[in-house]
C-alpha cells in the first residue's frame, strides 16, 4: 500500500532538492524505518479529501548547510533563516507530492520545530511511514502519515517515477 | 521597474530578489502577507506584481482579485508550490497574467518576466 506513496515522496523529495539546492539525493530503500533523531522538523498538515502530515526530518548542520547554500552567506548556528527554509522546503515537497493526487487537497502553512535529537510522534492509531535518504554525507528522513484514501488518489502517476 | 513582492518566506523572498536582480530589476518593495502587499499597492506604482498563494492574512488570490479591481494591466505572477490544474485555472479566473510553481528556475522567471513586463532578452 505504502509503496506509491513512498515513490511519491521520493520524487517531490529529490526534484526539490535537485532544483532548490542542485543537491543530489540519495533515496535509502532498505534502510532502517524508524525515523532517525531530529534537530529541525518542518512539518505540514493536508485536509480536504486528503488528510493527514508530511515532515521533513533534518540534523541541523545539514539544516545551516542548505540555507547557508539558498541565501549565499554561510551560517554557523540555527537562526530564523534556518527555520524559514526548512519550512519552505517541507512546503514545496508537500506541493509536489500534493500535485500528483487528484483530489482537491489544502496545506497548511508549515510548522517548524526545534531541539536536539527530538521525535515527531503520532496517537497509536496513526501509520506513520518513515522514507529515508542520504546526501552530502548527512542522513535525513520524510515522515508522511496520510489516511487511506490516499493511495486510491494517486491514480497512475506515482508509476512513472523513477527511484 | 518596480516590483511588489509577496512571499511569507523571508528566504524565498531573498531567492526571488537574488533572482530580480540578476535580470537588473532592483527596485522591490518585499512584503511578508497579502495584507501588507495591499497596503503596500497603489495603483501606477509598480510595473509587475509577484505573490505566494498560501501566505498569513489574505492569501495570494484574495491579493489578485483585489489588485485586479484596481488595476486591469499591471503583470501579476503567481509563484507558488500550487501547481494543479485546478489551482492554476483558480488563479487564471481571478485575473493572474502567468503562473510559477516551485521549486521554479531563475531562468524561467527572466523568460516569464521578458514575455510579460518588456524586460530585454
Amino acid at each position: 500500500m505504502n509503496l506509491d506513496i513512498t515513490q511519491l515522496m521520493v520524487w517531490a523529495t529529490k526534484r526539490t532538492f535537485s532544483a532548490m539546492l542542485d543537491w543530489e539525493v540519495e533515496y535509502k530503500a532498505d534502510a532502517d524505518p524508524t525515523a532517525p533523531p531530529a534537530d529541525i522538523s518542518g512539518i505540514v498538515g493536508l485536509s480536504g479529501e486528503v488528510t493527514g502530515s508530511i515532515v521533513l526530518i533534518l540534523p541541523e548542520a545539514m539544516a545551516i548547510t542548505a540555507t547557508s547554500g539558498l541565501i549565499g552567506d554561510q551560517l554557523e548556528e540555527l537562526n530564523g533563516d534556518v527555520v524559514d527554509t526548512i519550512g519552505e522546503l517541507t512546503n514545496i515537497i508537500a506541493g509536489g507530492a500534493k500535485s500528483r493526487f487528484e483530489k482537491n487537497i489544502n496545506l497548511s502553512l508549515p510548522t517548524v520545530v526545534t531541539g536536539p535529537t527530538h521525535r515527531v510522534a503520532y496517537d497509536s492509531q496513526a501509520n506513520p511511514v518513515v522514507v529515508r535518504f542520504n546526501c552530502r554525507g548527512y542522513e535525513f528522513a520524510v515522515k508522511y502519515c496520510l489516511d487511506a484514501s490516499a493511495t486510491a488518489a494517486i491514480g497512475n502517476n506515482a508509476a512513472e517515477m523513477a527511484l | 521597474m518596480r516590483v511588489l513582492l509577496a512571499d511569507d518566506s523571508a528566504v524565498m523572498r531573498k531567492i526571488i530578489i537574488r533572482a530580480l536582480n540578476a535580470v537588473g530589476i532592483e527596485d522591490i518593495v518585499e512584503v511578508g502577507d497579502g495584507d501588507a502587499a495591499l497596503e503596500a499597492y497603489t495603483p501606477g506604482e509598480f510595473d509587475a506584481i509577484l505573490t505566494d498563494w498560501n501566505m498569513p492574512g489574505k492569501n495570494g488570490l484574495e491579493v489578485i482579485k483585489a489588485i485586479r479591481a484596481l488595476d486591469a494591466a499591471v503583470p501579476i505572477f503567481m509563484i507558488t508550490t500550487e501547481a494543479e490544474k485546478r489551482r492554476v485555472l483558480e488563479a487564471i479566473q481571478a485575473g493572474v497574467t502567468d503562473y510559477l510553481a516551485k521549486p521554479f528556475e531563475s531562468d524561467v522567471l527572466k523568460e516569464k518576466l521578458q514575455k510579460h513586463v518588456g524586460l530585454p532578452a
